[in-house]
């Protein structure tokens, strides 16, 4: 009204000038368009139709005429732009809009000065920049492309990838300084791909700065790989056409990747240009340079036939590839498929790695375990225990398997009549298979052999991961794992003895579990002291000491728990669990004809929580009944290596949905890993994704049928996991400590249990998710930070990995300072001995081995109340000696954990290095030695190794 | 100076914080002198309070500023510039009583501003 007075009273000026100022107001309504602005100084904006209608009214008033006419042609302009499908719009495109809807609406005079304004603009600009140019002081440089021939550089390609890098980041650093260290190293005839790395290497080097450089730099290399996918030139294209050239492009990449057998012809009978259409090449902004460099040297598929490889997918085509494989056999699968593909664009769920590398193609061996049981039998060790484990292996499957039955040294070999050498022989046959057949070229074989704690042969096999003694009784590629009955921690508690046994002399104990083992166990000690069969009678807590002894010096063998595994077991009704898999999550029935089978994915809970930091009920249930659906699918498109996984699988159809992202969501709610709030949230966490999980899975089998073994399940007996906290109690007869209930209504979940069944014997399974937790740019799993910097080596060299929490933090207290940078990398991140950091931040970003232990495994209890299998919970140690480790694994077991997994502890010199000034030389740095690097893969990645043992 | 740059002046005083710059404080004057016969309440995001001229008064100030500012004058207070504010904030009061008989609620957002 105010404008329209003053236009009435001609101060065409006066309402210049006011409308203006309008956009200092606040914005109308943010659009729910995806489509984003990019302004000059590269800035991307959401869209905003009012800043669009503010600059038409401008040029109306100075032309002394009323400006209504901007309110039509601003939303003519906002329909164009939207119908565009373009991602980007940037603004020479929306003022060309404009002069054209200026054009068409009649208003030549003020197109007239419209035009002729930009072109005033423009000149001006061009002005500036042969300004700066003419200063700039930077060498002629001539690249070499891959015919030969070397032309000249003039860098405008470098300037355009810095400015789409820029997007939307806040970096304190002008777009001439970044290209100073951008061309860092940059010398004259340099090859093309060479100049590429070099570019993409001084980002990353940046990355230590600020952590938005991890977006930076990710991006300057997203610049380079568009172009190798898909013929764009960011010169010449610019980024406001990404999503054509990805529409384009997609058909063309499935056609071609079909051709030349990398995927399944399945995949052309999609509706190949609706799904190209739903690609959004405006979510790879949120990826960080890990996550991107990840993708890039291992997961998106390349063209190998020529003389250089290409890749054929850029990261949006690579979800879609990934969502396609696995709702292929759907009625409805392109809506299906959009949705994964929504889920995983958005940072909602990630596949576990085999299903994101295997999907789509023409091998879709998408599971991630396997879980085994070797005989007491020459054939069972050499066809399950070797030659199938090579086949899954080279699939890409981890390998879990129970060697307990295998008889001890000593037993009787009644077809030779001679004696076992015992299981430590085969095992090391077992190690040496997974150094030679590797997972498909791709990730070193890994597998973990369990023995039970009663097996004769236990001292030998906790001795396996030594770094000395006979090299043909050690296992170095090799885990192991102590499957402990409850028996055993009572006696040792007890002050009792034990007594250990050959497997062939007990052939049932390792079926037994709960009281009828305790029963039949005393029985066979009974035998063994009248002198009917052999035994050796030890002192538990000698054994128990050797076990902590050698974990704390090898880091093997891992401490799980038989008895917990069983009697919580929804299958208990049809087979037995004899040890759980590689990374200690998955606890599945394994037999002579079974071996099971587990397909994983995880949630990212930091992505599920509200504004205030309460966990979105409603998006994690869509999340997880999408990826509960997705996970089901994958057992009847699978490829199963061996006859006793396909079997197993679709039998009971186990799934293993876990989650990740826990620190992350700690940190977005504020709170401390080591708290009891952060305890309370996780029981909340897990009620809240078991509830929407079983849920998914009951309402799955009311539309597929309940799976085959359905019938007599706890599930079918109206026991859910945390009812059968009371059985572990009852049989174990000793407290298991942990608060019961939680807070939600589960009548709902159990009334559909009750009449639909499952379609999943089981559900759930926290696993580690290194790879993928660093493709989606969150904290691996339940983990806590082991650092707030630490350097990453890849295949692309090394780079700073800075938490963003903490530099958010430390910059809004104007603490992000060269000084204080250097104070954090001089202590590897840890922010305890740094004077200038205050008490409130060094308490909020204290790592994993500030954090008491029981905090971890309180946390780790109440999860495990509401999970049907485990989790791969590692534990975390300072200062390790063996009394405290005795605590806190006799804790592990007092609060009903199934499983632990790694025990990670700190040389002694790391933890003097807490306390000393940040002055000393950097000499008295922890230097770790080959034994320590093999004993515990996180050091192994501290130093720059992957910890191939993860997801 | 030509009319591209005079433009790109005038935004960027308008553009410009009324911390930053001279502001020309007209609206207690022009509340005084100016009284508004309905009740009317302004709503500006989460506030909310009673509309009076000076609020029209305040606006136009602040957009006459920029201007005199982008072309280099010094002398925004003076009498002729004080009345013509008064003028609009007038008849901006004035049309606002036209908008019907019973009290209503302004949204301070582009589409009433």
């Amino acid at each position: 009204m105010i404008e329209a007075v003053l236009i009435e009273a001609g101060a065409f000026d006066v309402a210049k000038s006011l409308v203006s100022q309008r956009s200092r107001l606040p914005k109308a309504e943010v659009p729910s368009s995806t489509v984003k602005m990019i302004r000059r100084n590269q800035q991307v904006v959401p869209w905003s139709g009012d800043k669009i209608e503010i600059a038409v009214r401008k040029a109306f008033l100075s032309q002394g005429l009323n400006s209504e006419p901007a309110v039509e042609i601003a939303a003519n302009v906002e329909l164009k732009v939207l119908a565009s499908g373009n991602a980007y719009v940037g603004i020479e495109t929306i003022q060309d809009l404009v002069q054209e809807e200026l054009m068409r609406g009649g208003h030549f005079k003020v197109a007239e000065a419209y035009i002729t304004y930009r072109a005033e603009r423009a000149m001006m600009r061009l002005n500036e920049r042969v300004e700066k140019a003419a200063s700039d002081q930077f060498e002629m440089i001539t690249v070499i492309d891959k015919n030969g021939v070397s032309q000249f550089w003039d860098g405008e390609d470098l300037r355009r990838r810095i400015d789409f890098a820029l997007i939307g980041l806040e970096i304190d650093m002008t777009r001439d300084r970044l290209e100073v260290e951008l061309r860092r190293s940059i010398t004259a005839d340099i090859p093309a791909a060479d100049l590429r790395k070099l570019i993409t290497m001084n980002a990353k080097t940046l990355m230590e700065k600020d952590a938005d450089f991890r977006f930076f730099a990710a991006r300057i290399l997203l610049s380079y790989i568009y172009e190798e996918v898909l013929g764009w030139d960011i010169v010449r294209d610019g980024v406001e056409k990404l999503r054509a050239f990805h529409a384009q492009a997609f058909t063309k990449y499935i056609q071609r990747a079909v051709e030349i057998n990398r995927l399944s012809p399945d995949l052309r009978s999609y509706d190949l240009v609706k799904l190209a259409s739903a690609l959004d090449p405006t979510a790879d902004l949120d990826f960080d340079f890990l996550g991107i460099q990840t993708l890039y040297d291992r997961y998106l598929i390349t063209d190998k036939t020529g003389k250089v490889p290409v890749r054929l997918e850029t990261p949006q085509m690579f979800w879609m590839r990934v969502a396609m494989g696995l709702f292929k056999e759907e009625s409805n699968r392109e809506e299906r498929t959009i949705e994964l593909y929504q889920l995983y664009k958005s940072r909602r769920f990630c596949s576990s790695t085999p299903t994101l590398f295997n999907s789509g193609t023409l091998r879709s061996q998408l599971s991630s375990c396997y879980l085994y049981k070797v005989d007491d039998s020459i054939e069972s060790i050499m066809i399950r225990g070797i030659a199938e484990n090579a086949f899954l292996s080279k699939w890409a499957g981890g390998l879990g398997g129970s060697w307990t039955s295998v008889r001890g040294t000593g037993g009787y070999i009644e077809g030779t009549n001679g004696e076992s050498q015992g299981v430590i022989p085969f095992l090391k046959m077992h190690n040496d298979q997974l150094v030679a057949v590797n997972q498909g070229g791709k990730r070193a074989g890994s597998g973990c052999a369990y023995l039970e704690s009663w097996h004769n042969d236990i001292y030998d096999f906790m001795e396996l991961r030594r770094n000395t003694g006979d090299e043909r009784r050690r296992t170095h590629d090799m885990n192991t794992a102590n499957w402990i009955p409850d028996l055993f921690m009572k006696r040792m508690e007890a002050r009792e003895n034990w007594t250990l046994f050959r497997a062939n002399d007990v052939p049932d104990l390792h079926d037994l579990y709960g009281k009828a083992f305790e029963a039949r166990y005393e029985e066979y000690e009974a035998m063994a002291k009248r002198g009917e069969m052999w035994g050796r009678e030890i002192e538990a807590l000698d054994l128990w000491k050797s076990m902590l002894k050698m974990l704390f010096e090898t880091g093997h063998p891992w401490i799980t728990f038989k008895d917990p595994c069983n009697l919580r077991s929804p299958q208990d009704h049809v087979g037995v669990i004899h040890s759980s898999n590689l990374c200690t999550e998955i606890t599945l029935n394994t037999s002579a004809d079974e071996t099971a089978v587990c397909n994983l994915g995880s949630i990212l809970i930091d992505n599920h929580l509200l504004p205030g930091g309460e966990i979105d009920h409603e998006k994690l249930r869509e999340t997880i009944r999408v990826a509960v659906r997705a996970l089901d699918n994958v057992i009847d498109i699978n490829f199963y290596p061996t006859d006793a996984a396909k079997r197993a699988n679709e039998r009971h159809r186990p799934i293993g949905l876990g989650v990740m992202g826990l620190h992350h969501a700690l940190f977005e709610k504020g709170i401390e890993f080591g708290s009891s709030e952060a305890v309370e949230f996780n029981d909340e966490m897990m009620e809240a994704i078991a509830f929407y999980a079983y849920e998914a899975s009951s309402d799955l089998a009311a539309e597929r049928g309940t799976y085959s073994t359905y019938k007599g399940s706890k599930w079918d007996r109206g026991l859910l996991p945390q009812d059968t906290l009371e059985i572990l109690e009852r049989e174990r007869g000793v407290p298991v400590e942990v608060p019961r209930g939680g807070k939600m209504d589960w009548a709902p979940v159990r009334e559909k249990i009750a009449t639909q069944g499952m379609r999943n014997s089981n559900v759930l399974a926290i696993a580690p998710t290194a790879t993928i937790a660093n493709i989606t740019g969150t904290s691996p799993c339940i983990e806590p930070l082991y650092k707030n910097m630490y350097v990453k080596s890849n295949l692309s060299g090394d780079f700073v990995v800075v938490n963003p929490y903490m530099v958010k933090d430390l910059k809004a207290r104007g603490l992000w300072t060269p000084e204080i940078i250097d104070q954090v990398k001089y202590f590897d991140g840890e922010l305890d001995a740094i004077d200038a950091i205050p008490a409130d931040l060094k308490q909020k970003y204290a790592t994993a081995f500030a954090i008491s232990y029981e905090y971890i495994l309180d946390a780790g209890a109440r999860r495990q109340k509401w999970i049907d299998q485990s989790q791969s919970l590692n534990l975390f140690l300072g200062q390790a000696d063996l009394k405290t480790l005795s605590h806190m694994y006799r804790k592990a077991w007092h609060v009903g954990l199934k499983t632990t997994y790694y025990l990670r502890t700190l040389g002694a010199s790391n933890i003097e290095k807490a306390t000393v000034a940040v002055k000393k030389q950097a000499d008295e740095r922890k230097v770790y030695s080959e034994a320590e690097k093999a004993a515990c893969s996180i050091e192994a990645m501290r130093n720059g190794e992957e910890c191939e043992a993860c997801q | 100076m030509s009319t591209t740059l005079n433009d790109l002046e005038l935004k960027r005083f308008a553009l410009m914080s009324t911390a930053e710059r001279p502001k020309l404080d007209w609206a207690t004057d022009i509340a005084n002198d100016l009284s508004v016969e309905k009740e009317i309440r302004l709503v500006s995001g989460r506030d909310e309070r009673d509309f009076d001229a000076g609020v029209v008064g305040e606006i136009v100030g602040d957009a006459m500023a920029a201007v005199l500012l982008s072309q280099g004058r010094d002398d925004l207070d003076t009498v002729e510039n004080r009345a013509f504010a008064k003028r609009i904030s007038r008849d901006v009061v004035d049309r606002l009583g036209t908008l019907g008989e019973i009290g209503f609620r302004l949204r301070n957002t582009t589409s009433v501003f």
